[in-house]
């Protein structure tokens, strides 16, 4: 039992409110994580069908070749930009209002990239095919970019992630020592590798996460960019394009911004994160998120007014369709509610609150997943001889799959919470120390770096920087 | 000349064969007569006869669809041009003039009916036979341009002129072998037809078959060759499909060397995917360094 002047102390209270998910579990949880395997069931039943049954299953023909699988893929992959690349910047401009932030950001760019490295596998119908890409794929193929890439920022993620869960890890080694099961304690322990925050473990930390930091930006920027050259080294309309790279990776940041966004409304309401996840946050946020949709929507307006004041005859049929014709009823909802919207109530002071934020994070969610679905489905039905117009329906396979997909996402951070943090504790009290090491810096202190053995200091990284 | 593969012709008969003479006029006022009629089987020798009274500068060539006939050039010079050919299908065939003429739009709606045979009342023309003769270089590299030369004559060793011969590749799609056309040439006065063509599969021989399926009164011959692939093509070799040869290509070719002739000219999308790859390897041996790093600087024991 602690006492109240115990809890008083903002190290107490985080860890209460950060480690009650660990600890204990209720019923809603239960039916939370019944309903996310249960969709994930489906998910995988339909896949086993398609399997058995081979692509013939899915709506995807021999004209429009692509369909809800890539939508997701892309979708997916500009969600990863959220986490590790914004959780990146952040950490080397040293915000210091990032760190209730980074570890629901990494765990969603790992969660996201999973995703979108398990959907090409699905559209490819038989996984064996992937051996084909390796074995066959031609160097010059904008696929085989993905291949080498996506896997890389991946691995990068996963790297970037686990280096800050180490002393977490260790954290909890030594803090939740006979309150979990053996098992936990275990991995707990494993993870830790033995951490114990002397200096040369600190300073080992510090050289990997500073190197881990600097890289995982060009290689986030790299992926988003190969994302979209699949499409934009392509004669087709609507893809035939010199701006997808940055189009796709300012998107990828659109997105990625909102679904932490809604996260972390959720998060802050179901696992009573009020003071951590504060009006401050999704103020900055908020920002971020209007910055990066004015900058999506001035691409895409350059992207349409190039096309449509040139006019080629290919265009015209595609344009005609996307703001006129059949796909009209996609992408003026598409564009209204996914990109004109929510940076309206994210730029206007009285719209810029929690709840209306997370309001235009969602629509920005279901904006950025139809605009994925248009840029890849219309242009693979527009004809390229003068035949009839490809149709594309996705069949309950493809929908399954899909929601599959969302399941999964959400399943992995929800079992990962059930085992770790969801805000990085040792960050949050490195900061408050840092904090009182400043305010205490004129009585001489040099810093009070070790006040517990399970901290670390990243603040020293410019050090780190000037060695790479 | 390459070596040949196979040689078949048609077997003539050498009977004498009775022959249907028409004389068709090209007047101011269309064909005279406008309509002709043969048995079916019939030898048919149609001579059109210039006999204009107003159009003194007319000319016409005279195209019977569906024989593939094509008279010679009839003019106020030369007045006469003889078509013949074993009607040896029955039906109702079109023929008109082929040129651009004052008197055009009159000379589209004569026809030729053949009949078809009843018994004894049916022609018994045969076909002369032709001897089909193909040659091109033993070898050749993809992409790069292989004349193929025809010749075709008849049995006595006269050129046929002005037939369409087809040039065939053995292929294989997606499982399926089978012939594929890659072009077609016409024979000059000298029965001499020729073609160039590009090769552009990756294989060690290409066989390709030179077909003349008959016309007028000359049977069908084909003869096969087989040529030798010299050297494997280079994976990014491409070459424009028939048509687009003149268009902008992209990506451009970036010369590393002196001239664009250089064997260090590459092209961006060479250099580009390799960049990507040292890139990303670059990648990979800086995670094991961090790893390596950190797990050594946590392990040791000061």
């Amino acid at each position: 039992m602690i006492d109240q002047p115990e809890m008083a102390r903002p190290e107490k209270r985080l860890e209460e409110v950060a480690f009650r998910p660990l600890l204990h579990t209720t019923r809603g949880w239960y039916v939370w994580l019944a309903a996310l395997l249960l969709l994930t069931g489906v998910g995988f039943f339909a896949y086993a069908h398609q399997f058995q049954k081979g692509l013939g299953v899915t709506g995807m023909r021999d004209t429009v070749i692509w369909g809800l699988y890539i939508s997701n893929f892309v979708f997916f992959s500009g969600v990863s930009m959220a986490g590790t690349f914004i959780s990146a910047i952040l950490r080397i401009t040293g915000a210091e209002w990032r760190r209730p932030l980074t570890r629901l950001a990494e765990l969603t760019t790992v969660s996201a990239l999973l995703m979108t490295s398990l959907m090409p596998l699905v559209d490819m119908g038989r996984p064996d095919r992937l051996l084909y890409l390796v074995r066959y794929g031609r160097l010059e193929s904008p696929l085989i970019w993905d291949i080498m890439v996506i896997p890389t920022y991946l691995a990068a993620s996963i790297i970037y992630l686990y280096l800050f869960l180490i002393p977490e890890s260790a954290v909890l080694r030594d803090r939740l020592n006979g309150k979990v099961s053996e098992l936990r304690q275990g991995l707990y322990s494993l993870l830790s590798l033995g951490w114990q925050g002397r200096p040369r473990q600190r300073k080992g930390l510090e050289l990997g996460a500073g190197i881990m930091m600097l890289i995982i930006i060009p290689l986030g920027v790299a992926t988003h960019s190969v994302v979209s050259w699949i499409f934009g080294m392509t004669y087709r309309a609507g893809w035939d394009s010199t701006i997808f790279a940055p189009y796709f990776a300012i998107g990828a940041l659109y997105s990625g911004t909102a679904m932490l966004i809604t996260l972390m409304f959720v998060f802050r309401r179901v696992y009573h994160l009020e003071e951590y996840f504060t009006e401050k946050h999704f103020r900055y946020l908020g920002y971020m998120l209007a910055a990066f949709g004015v900058l999506y929507f001035y691409f895409t307006f350059a992207e349409y007014l190039t096309a449509g004041y040139k006019l080629e005859s290919k265009d015209k049929l595609l344009l005609g369709n996307l703001f006129f014709g059949r796909y009209s009823w996609l992408v003026w909802p598409g564009f209204i509610g996914g990109q004109v919207l929510p940076v309206l109530l994210a730029v206007h002071p009285r719209t810029r609150t929690m709840p209306i934020l997370f309001g235009a994070s969602l629509l920005v969610n279901v904006g950025m997943w139809i605009k994925r679905y248009v840029i890849v489905v219309p242009s693979l039905a527009e004809p390229l001889m003068p035949y009839q117009w490809g149709v594309y329906t996705p069949t309950w396979v493809e929908l399954a799959i899909t929601v599959a997909s969302f399941a999964g996402f959400a399943l992995i951070i929800t079992i990962f919470c059930k085992l770790f943090p969801i805000i990085s504790v040792w960050e949050m009290e490195e900061g408050w120390e840092s904090e009182a090491a400043t305010v205490s810096a004129p009585s001489g202190s040099p810093g009070g770096m070790a006040a517990t053995p399970a901290t670390i200091s990243l603040e020293g990284l410019e050090g780190s920087q000037s060695v790479l | 000349m390459g070596p040949a593969l196979a040689r078949w012709s048609h077997v003539a008969h050498a009977e004498t064969q009775e022959v249907v003479k028409i004389r068709v006029e090209v007047t101011d006022g269309g064909f005279r007569p406008p309509t002709i009629e043969v048995e079916e089987g019939s030898m048919v020798e149609l001579t059109f006869v210039w006999a204009h009274q107003a159009f003194l500068l007319d000319e016409h060539v005279i195209v019977l669809e569906g024989y593939k006939l094509e008279s010679d050039k009839i003019n106020s010079d030369h007045r006469e041009a003889t078509i013949r050919f074993v009607a040896d299908k029955p039906g109702t065939f079109a023929f008109k003039c082929d040129l651009q003429c004052e008197t055009h739009d009159l000379l589209l709606n004569a026809s030729l009916k053949v009949k078809r045979g009843s018994g004894s009342a049916g022609g018994s023309a045969s076909f002369t036979s032709t001897d089909l003769n193909i040659s091109a270089s033993a070898t050749a590299t993809s992409g790069e341009v292989v004349t193929l030369t025809v010749v075709l004559k008849d049995v006595t060793g006269v050129a046929v002129p002005k037939a369409e011969v087809r040039f065939y590749l053995d292929a294989e799609f997606v499982g399926t072998r089978g012939q594929m056309e890659i072009g077609k040439a016409r024979t000059d006065a000298n029965g001499v037809a020729v073609w160039a063509y590009q090769p552009t599969l990756d294989v060690p021989q290409y066989n390709i078959t030179a077909r003349f399926e008959g016309m007028g009164v000359y049977g069908e011959s084909q003869e096969a060759i087989a040529i030798q692939e010299l050297v494997a093509p280079p994976s990014a070799y491409t070459v424009a499909p028939a048509g687009l040869e003149g268009a902008p290509k992209f990506p451009t070719s970036v010369g590393l060397g002196d001239t664009a002739e250089s064997a260090w000219s590459w092209s961006v999308s060479h250099w580009g995917p390799l960049l990507l790859m040292l890139m990303v390897v670059g990648a990979w041996v800086t995670f094991i360094y961090v790893l390596y790093n950190v797990y050594s600087a946590i392990k040791a024991q000061s």
